[in-house]
């Protein structure tokens, strides 16, 4: 993660161009540094009581939610306020509690970034799966050249389902009580985001995938097993007909004088 | 847009611009050109590798295997029947079991259909088996028995037919069927359609790779031949010569053809494809297409009128065979047959509605 002190101070919405500039005490850091294009994430921490949100702050979001990253939602705590979307996130809250509050954040902001990825995977993957599900059924010699194409999708899948897992303990796990301030945020974004469900679409989907490949792999390998067989098989027939051959042959010329 | 590719085209006009050349030169002036036995194996090397690409295509129009092999079955019996239709119309009666290159591509196609699904390894091992046992079997049979006046020669009774068939005739299946083979299986890794893919197959380089070195091998056996043992020079060697194909010759021979279909569709291919030499590839088209047209007809053209003339003047319709002419004419008298193939064929049969390739497409199909 890294921290900039204020990267951005000011800039134009894409709606209406109007200048907006963050407050002074406002540090704005960066999530998911790794995080290919859409998924990185900037977090604007700001200390204080706020009884009202600054229209700066607002716009901040805005700006990010016009620019097509999702749809923003506010939530209040404690005299918290996290005003959340998927590219950007505002936490105000006193300075005792800012930390607290990020660490959750952050922590479900993983876990949606990484359903996103997961479902933007899957939702790309079904037209391939619509190719290579008669593969599940059935293998033959012209499929044989697709074997390293149906290893990589099962190896791609297999990493899908396996981020899913990896991510279930903390999306799936009960509510802790009593409950604490980073665990009511922590619920209450998980709620909003729906990940709980998401994670169980995509835990179906995924497991779809994976059985599909799964299967095409089992069929690929008996193929190639079956085939090596066959081949052996063939050869030995090959050469019990040359051997015939000459013995026929031999009797024609004899009779031919 | 066509889908033909222009290496093929231009081997197969090389085949049977060169078939027409050395048939013309040795049937009226009993002279072989520097060429000759080049044509017939690129014929037959091709006919493998035109069957590869024919079934594929059939493959991919969802056509089932039953189906083709029907349709396949069926063309290699017309190839065989109309081989001994050419046999008795052409080299008259007494020679309708010389076993002609039709006979064999017919053949070839009848053993492809069966053994189109069999494994490649499998296809390469039978032709690699007929290669071998060939020089056995000649010497089983006696070939020189059959070949004694130069020409092929055997009584009408089922040994020698079958025995000509096999390893005895001009163009006996073994090892002959080796080349029809090899064309299949350089096609299936040339050409080959993976499903969901693209129609890229192996590295063309790397099969001419294995072209140059089967020449190789051809060179090696042709140079060691002098310094080997008696049974192995003179049973299963016998240097380079068509009648009998040797198996130096016919490795020598799979290694050009092999060799001459991978630089070609490694080079030719996109130029065609980029519509340069159009006219040049139009030509090669042209002759591609009628290829069986083309081997039919210029025989019954050089060979009907020299057959009806020594009938009329001696009695004996071979009376002139061979010595009819002087070489350069005779070879003039091809290459004019050639030029007026193209203008005929280029005339009238854009079309392609007429020739024995037509005739077998309305039969068969």
């Amino acid at each position: 993660m890294h921290e900039d002190a204020r990267p951005e101070v000011g800039g134009s919405t894409a709606r209406g161009g109007s200048i907006w500039a963050l407050p002074a005490t406002a540090t704005v850091e960066r999530a998911f540094d790794d995080a290919p294009n859409q998924d990185g994430m900037e977090i604007l921490s700001m200390p204080g009581e706020h009884a009202e949100v600054p229209a700066a702050v607002d716009a901040w979001i805005d700006a990010a939610s016009d620019s097509g990253a999702g749809p923003a939602f506010w939530m209040a705590f404690q005299g918290s306020r996290i005003r959340w979307s998927p590219s950007r996130c505002a936490i105000l809250a006193p300075a005792e509690r800012l930390e607290t509050i990020r660490r959750a954040v952050i922590e479900v902001s993983g876990h949606d970034r990484t359903l996103r990825q997961v479902e933007r995977a899957l939702a790309a993957a079904w037209p391939e799966l619509d190719t290579d599900a008669p593969l599940a059924f059935e293998f033959e010699e012209r499929s044989v050249g697709r074997r390293d194409e149906l290893r990589d999708r099962l190896k791609r899948v297999l990493h899908l389902r396996a981020r899913l897992a990896r991510i279930a303990p903390a999306v799936l796990a009960p509510p802790i009580y009593p409950p604490t301030l980073a665990s009511q945020v922590a619920d209450r974004l998980r709620e909003r985001l729906r990940i709980v469900a998401r994670h169980e679409a995509a835990s179906i989907q995924a497991d779809v995938f994976r059985d599909t490949y799964d299967m095409c792999g089992q069929r690929a390998s008996d193929f190639m097993l079956a085939r090596t067989g066959h081949r052996l098989e063939w050869m030995i027939i090959v050469l019990l007909a040359a051997q015939l051959l000459l013995w026929g042959f031999e009797y024609l010329a004899t009779a031919g004088g | 847009m066509t889908t033909r590719l222009a290496s093929i085209d231009l081997l197969r006009t090389i085949a049977i611009v060169t078939m027409v050349l050395v048939h013309f030169s040795e049937n009226l002036a009993g002279y072989a050109p520097p060429l000759s036995g080049l044509g017939a194996p690129l014929f037959v090397f091709l006919s493998g590798t035109s069957y590869f690409l024919w079934s594929d295509g059939l493959v991919a129009r969802d056509l089932s295997d039953d189906a083709i092999a029907r349709v396949s079955v069926r063309r290699g019996l017309f190839l065989f029947g109309a081989g001994f239709a050419f046999n008795l119309f052409v080299w008259l009666p007494e020679d309708i079991f010389n076993w002609d290159v039709l006979t064999l591509i017919g053949s070839a196609l009848v053993m492809l259909a069966f053994m189109r699904r069999v494994p490649r390894e499998v296809l390469v091992l039978v032709a690699a088996v007929s290669l071998l046992v060939a020089p056995i079997l000649r010497g089983m049979a006696g070939y020189a028995e059959y070949w004694e006046n130069g020409y092929f020669e055997s009584d009408l009774t089922l040994s020698d037919v079958l025995v000509g068939y096999l390893a005895t005739g001009y163009f006996p299946l073994l090892p002959w069927i080796t080349l029809s083979l090899a064309g299949y299986v350089t096609a299936s890794w040339l050409f080959s359609r993976r499903t969901g893919g693209g129609g890229s197959g192996a590295d063309p380089l790397r099969i001419a790779a294995i072209g140059m070195g089967l020449v190789a091998v051809s060179a090696a056996l042709l140079l060691a031949r002098p310094f080997l043992a008696g049974p192995v020079a003179a049973g299963m060697l016998g240097g380079w010569t068509m009648f009998p194909p040797t198996t130096e010759y016919v490795t020598g021979m799979l290694g050009v053809a092999m060799a001459s279909l991978a630089f070609g569709h490694r080079f030719v291919d996109p130029i065609a494809a980029s519509g340069r030499l159009a006219g040049a590839f139009g030509v090669a088209r042209t002759f591609s297409q009628y290829s069986l047209t083309i081997y039919v007809v210029h025989h019954v053209v050089h060979l009907w009128p020299l057959w009806i003339y020594g009938l009329r003047e001696t009695g004996e319709p071979t009376a002139h065979w061979m010595r009819a002419m002087p070489a350069g004419m005779a070879l003039a008298l091809g290459g004019g047959f050639l030029v007026a193939c193209l203008l005929v064929l280029r005339t009238i049969g854009s079309r392609r509605s007429f020739g024995f390739e037509a005739l077998m497409r309305w039969v068969c199909d």
